[in-house]
């Protein structure tokens, strides 16, 4: 067998049988196997190689290795940017941003309601005397949420941090107790709100 | 009439992000995309039974461990390193047995042999046995050059070698292929 010594083109030869060539490398490398007879036998010779080695490989059975294989995690979806790395479809800090904005807006409609029902900004109301939505009012604007910042947070220890979520829990539970008569109050309200 | 390019298949990194979502789908499509070069290269590794059972114990152990599977790196190529690497623990299983089992005849023979297929003509049974004749390392890289079309550097990278010598056993293994081819 001849030799070539060209090797940028002889050393493309398996990457031209494999298609992993961009169409102008391949039109090169082409080109020089069309007036090579060396490059055409190697080209030949590989080409018969890559065949022996199908030949001895048996078919491999998909649905068995499939069937075998870990269940699929149950995640939030990842999407994948041009440099192949997978982050989630909506960021960490979108969803706490979102947290944040309801929070907000739930407390500033409760607050807004009460002053209109008790004709006051910021007047507090015996708690046996006070109408459903003024109850609302009241634990939203001594929450502690309300009066903790997130810097603050930080600063706290662990008893402190215990004694806020403790306010917490009882926070969400005097809401979570009321919503028949809030309806009723909503519905009894005077025109106009 | 607008005409629509044709959708690309998807990368192996976004099948892996959609398993990693939930969508079983996902993974038959990359074992579908895969099996075969996996297959391939436990054929050129010397594995001529149970090539089936050593495939699928690549691709389970790497779903096991996607989490660990760097996207700059190819997918193919690290089931290639997970194939040899099991293979390897195989050998040196069975070289441990033997060393305390009886040796017999059958168990003596450790030439290469993956490729004794019946083959239709004289010049592929006599390239079989040039390929025979090769190192391991000098088949495994032929055989990823000329069968999967790879990169020096990704070959390197499976193989555990360097680039440099990748492109060195790829040559000599050529070169050693032409020369049994005439002197036969």
């Amino acid at each position: 067998m001849r030799e070539c010594h060209e090797m940028t083109e002889r050393d493309a030869l398996p990457l031209l049988l494999r298609g992993r060539l961009s169409p102008s490398e391949a039109a090169r490398v082409r080109a020089h196997v069309a007036t090579c007879a060396a490059c055409a036998e190697e080209l030949a010779l590989l080409e018969r190689s890559a065949k022996l080695f199908d030949m001895a490989t048996p078919r491999v059975d998909v649905a068995a290795i499939v069937a075998k294989l870990p269940a699929a995690p149950q995640r939030p979806a990842l999407r994948v940017d041009r440099g192949g790395a997978r982050r989630p479809l909506v960021p960490r800090y979108a969803w706490a941003a979102a947290a944040s904005l309801t929070l907000v807006a739930t407390l500033s409609f409760a607050a807004l309601k009460g002053r209109v029902f008790d004709g006051t900004s910021g007047a507090t109301v015996a708690p046996d005397t006070a109408t459903p939505v003024q109850q609302v009012v009241q634990v939203a604007s001594t929450a502690p949420v309300a009066l903790v910042t997130g810097a603050e947070l930080g600063e706290l220890g662990s008893s402190e941090l215990e004694a806020l979520l403790a306010e917490l829990d009882q926070f969400e539970a005097t809401i979570a107790a009321e919503p028949v008569s809030m309806q009723r109050a909503v519905l009894d309200a005077p025109e106009g709100l | 009439m607008p005409v629509t390019a044709p959708s690309q298949p998807a990368t192996d990194a976004e099948l892996i992000a959609r398993w990693q979502s939930g969508d079983q789908r996902a993974a038959s499509a990359l074992v579908e995309r895969h099996a075969p070069s996996v297959a391939r290269f436990a054929a050129s590794l010397g594995v001529r039974e149970e090539i089936d059972e050593l495939v699928q114990d690549t691709f389970v152990r790497a779903f096991q461990s996607l989490e660990s599977f760097r996207a700059d790196s190819q997918l193919r190529t690290w089931l290639f390193t997970i194939c040899k690497r099991l293979l390897l623990d195989r050998r040196r299983a069975e070289r441990r047995r033997r060393d305390v089992a009886e040796v017999d005849e059958r168990d003596a023979a450790t030439e290469y042999d993956a490729l004794d297929v019946m083959v239709g003509d004289e010049l592929a049974g006599r390239l079989r046995d040039a390929m025979g004749g090769l190192t391991d390392l000098q088949r495994e890289v032929f055989s990823l050059r000329v069968n999967e079309g790879m990169a020096y550097a990704e070959i390197a990278t499976a193989v555990g070698s360097t680039e440099g010598a990748c492109r060195v056993h790829y040559h000599n293994a050529l070169k050693a292929i032409k020369e049994r081819l005439r002197d036969a």
